[in-house]
């Protein structure tokens, strides 16, 4: 029998520590919920931040560009070759369009910007704010009484909701061109064919929910990767620990909310 | 003009501040001395309400900093410059940009006005010329210059000075103690100053307080400090390895 099965203060310990991260979680996702609502908040200053913006703007999308339509090109690929090797079984390769569209603008597209700009964008918003908070730079803002939210959160934040869908966009019709070639090239299915079932698929519901979702992953990436940033602490270990824990939480909060949405998009077909 | 009176905090299970008190008159330049760790830049955050007492109250010029609102901490920030221990400059500015930051973002000056006003205060710390700098180029006493001219901008009747001149070599701190005492002959402001350099505290104080077990054991003009009887004082000023600071460490 385990020894520790009845001792009262291994189960002391075990309640302790999981009450510790009750409370840790719970008091990190207000904090984060706070400086959402004071990002929001301090959206009425946005043409006074503009310059600030079109820099974050550079940063997380146009600096995001490359990598983003490299790995929509690979993933519409990946997937009319997939799909194209089932449907060929079936003597329905002409569909590789309908497909390939339909996963791009619903989930794939979305997804891959959320996960490139979690990876590449939220982990560098984390690392920057994380060492300004360590080297002292965030207590001297606070200190000049300039509104943190809005000098560093807001910039951020507007940049990755104008940003995020926009990447969306460009991934989606690059994800459906690498269809294309793959369809043309190895299943002989012509660019007419293809792209006329891609259209046909596609509704309206289709393509902005794939906006909202970008939408909402990007305000998500943005206020965990500051929120995470604000609070660390500790020098350069807190920064590290920081850059992680919003990738770690960027990326689980993403797959959670794309399958809430899509259960509501599902209610509006 | 700044008070405090009976803090206690406690941080990480640790009693930093343990029942401290202190007067600071107006125009006076107050020093505090301790050992690292003793709690210096703990008292430092309270006074700038970037930290909190368990309990105990700190005035300045009579607004209770502890329970005041967030409307009423912001006005008493605007009255204070703070030099923080690396500069604090934002990395990704230049040291104009920098000094600048508090007038652009806290008042409608016009451009020309912030760009008079910026050079004006970098010439007071000795900087003409470096302002197209980014901080990662300058030097550990340059960036402590920038920092003091980004605290003096907004015209503050208070300055805070973090370990002004920890990590310079002699001249560049003797040039730091200068600094300080000619923004109190020039602009009549109250200063509080943390460290540990007794050289620097004895130079531009106009009175010392020793931090010792989270409390303050001794105030005093430097000449006061220096003939104290105080057996903890005594051993602090003077660099002995043994005495009672060691054993109560």
């Amino acid at each position: 029998m385990d020894a520790s099965a009845g001792n009262p203060s291994a189960v002391n310990t075990a309640v302790s520590n999981l009450g510790g991260w009750l409370l840790g979680a719970v008091s990190r996702v207000g904090y984060g919920m706070l400086l959402l609502g004071r990002a929001l908040l301090a959206m009425r200053a946005v043409f006074c931040k503009s310059r600030e913006i079109l820099r974050q703007m550079f940063i997380c999308g146009i600096a995001s560009l490359p990598v983003t339509m490299l790995v929509a090109l690979f993933t519409g690929m990946v997937l009319a070759l997939q799909v194209g090797i089932e449907l060929m079984r079936y003597g329905a390769k002409a569909e590789i369009g309908t497909i390939v569209a339909a996963s791009m603008c619903r989930e794939m597209g979305p997804i891959w910007t959320g996960v490139i700009l979690a990876a590449r964008v939220g982990s560098a918003m984390a690392a920057e704010l994380g060492t300004m908070k360590v080297s002292e730079e965030i207590d001297a803002l606070e200190v000049m009484s300039i509104d943190v939210p809005r000098f560093l959160v807001m910039p951020r934040l507007v940049a990755l909701m104008i940003m995020a869908p926009v990447l969306n966009v460009y991934a989606n019709i690059v994800g459906i061109i690498g269809g294309a070639l793959v369809g043309y090239y190895q299943m002989s299915v012509s660019y007419h064919v293809y792209f006329n079932k891609a259209l046909d698929v596609l509704t309206l519901t289709d393509i902005f929910g794939g906006l909202v979702k970008s939408l909402v992953f990007g305000v998500t990436i943005a206020i965990v990767g500051c929120s995470e940033g604000l609070r660390a602490t500790e020098g350069a270990v807190g920064v590290g620990r920081a850059t992680r824990r919003s990738v770690v939480v960027s990326l689980i909060l993403i797959l959670v909310f794309n399958y809430f949405i899509t259960s509501f998009i599902r209610h509006l077909y | 003009m700044i008070e405090l009176i009976d803090v206690h905090k406690e941080l990480g299970g640790t009693k930093v501040l343990d029942g401290l008190s202190l007067k600071v008159d107006r125009g006076e330049t107050m020093v505090i001395i301790g050992r690292s760790g003793s709690g210096k830049s703990v008292t430092f955050k309270h006074i700038t309400g970037l930290l909190k007492p368990d309990s105990g109250r700190i005035l300045v010029d009579g607004v209770d900093v502890t329970t005041a609102s967030g409307n009423e901490i912001d006005l008493v920030r605007r009255r204070l410059g703070v030099l923080f221990q690396s500069g604090a400059l934002l990395n990704w500015m230049t040291v104009d940009a920098n000094v600048a930051l508090p007038l652009r973002e806290l008042t409608n000056l016009p451009e020309a006005e912030i760009r008079r006003i910026v050079d004006e205060k970098l010439a007071l710390v000795e900087l003409n010329g470096a302002g197209h700098l980014m901080p990662a180029s300058l030097s550990g006493g340059m960036k402590k210059r920038a920092g003091l001219a980004r605290s003096l901008v907004l015209e503050p009747e208070i300055l805070l000075y973090d370990e002004p001149t920890s990590g310079l070599d002699p001249i560049m701190a003797n040039r730091i103690n200068e600094l300080i005492i000619d923004m109190q002959r020039k602009l009549n402001v109250t200063s509080i100053v943390v460290t540990h350099d007794m050289e620097s505290a004895f130079m531009i104080a106009d009175r010392i307080a020793m931090l010792f077990g989270g409390r303050i054991i001794e105030v005093g003009t430097p000449l006061e400090i220096q003939a104290t009887k105080n057996v903890i004082v005594r051993q602090f000023i003077d660099g002995k390895t043994q005495g009672p600071v060691g054993e109560e460490q």
